[in-house]
């Protein structure tokens, strides 16, 4: 039997449904949940945390990191918005 | 913030292994990589796809230019967006599991043993035995991965107590029962000299 010939039924996906006012409100919501969450966590290393140095190197990089990750959010959602 | 008590002194302080951190970690990692692996089987090549993005972005890219078994049609910038959420939702998972790490640590004194024990963000528990209650202590070391990077349980065995005080994975586990050992010495010794 020559395989080629046969039609496997190929299935189609979309994302294109989400509408921008729920990113607008996915991406805020986003934000603000990550900002409370964070000043939460560096609070802990800065209150708790034995070593001031680790302590300060932990907040650098977390925050680089996810300043660089929310910057990449916001110009992707920001192309999004007609 | 750690109070000590007058003429008290931070002799050791012990955390759990780093591999520790690393299997904790684990668990993050593969959840964070089943969404991308899914998109790899289901669409093949999700780096193409957004190596895609470019000249003719914010538009649909047509399901042909697709390898895998099923087509999609999807504006790359959303899934740019979503892809970065993920990254940021699992960044921020790791740096919760990572603060238990850093906050859960194990401080002998000439006097007793702290542990401090953080569970999550908002559970703390801070427990004291003094060296006067414990009885033995012993080392396990279970497993070939704990022998080679040498980390193990510390079990404090204290008198009257049905449970004894255990530190779990920590770094040099003989080490820190070299130190707790040393201070019963001290004070046993002072004592009888008195």
């Amino acid at each position: 039997m020559d395989f080629s010939q046969v039609n496997f039924p190929v299935p189609e996906f979309s994302l294109n449904f989400i509408s921008p006012n729920t990113l607008w409100l996915a991406f805020f919501c986003v934000v603000v949940v990550f900002f409370f969450y964070s000043v939460f966590l560096v609070y802990h290393w800065f209150r708790y945390g034995m070593n001031i140095l680790v302590s300060l190197l932990a907040t650098a990089i977390y925050i680089t990191v996810s300043l660089g990750l929310l910057l990449t959010m916001l110009l992707s959602f920001a192309s999004l918005i007609p | 913030m750690l109070h000590l008590q007058e003429g008290e002194h931070v002799d050791l302080k012990a955390r759990k292994h780093w591999f520790i951190l690393v299997g904790d970690s684990l668990g993050v990692v593969i959840i964070y990589l089943l969404p991308f692996l899914a998109w790899e089987f289901l669409f093949g090549g999700a780096l193409s796809y957004f190596s895609s993005f470019g000249a003719e972005s914010f538009g649909t890219i047509a399901p042909e230019t697709f390898s895998g078994a099923a087509t999609l049609s999807v504006d790359p910038t959303l899934l740019i967006f979503l892809a970065s959420a993920w990254t940021l939702f699992a960044w921020a998972w790791f740096f919760n599991i990572w603060t238990d790490y850093y906050l859960d640590i194990w401080i002998v004194t000439e006097h007793r043993i702290i542990n401090i024990d953080q569970q999550g963000l908002f559970h703390r528990e801070v427990s004291t035995l003094r060296n006067e209650r414990i009885q033995d202590v012993t080392v396990e070391i279970q497993g070939i991965v704990a022998t080679v990077l040498g980390f193990g349980n510390v079990h404090v065995q204290t008198a009257g107590e049905h449970a004894a005080f255990v530190i779990k994975g920590v770094s040099r586990p003989e080490h820190v029962k070299q130190r707790i050992l040393s201070h019963i010495d001290t004070k046993t010794t002072m004592g009888t000299a008195i």
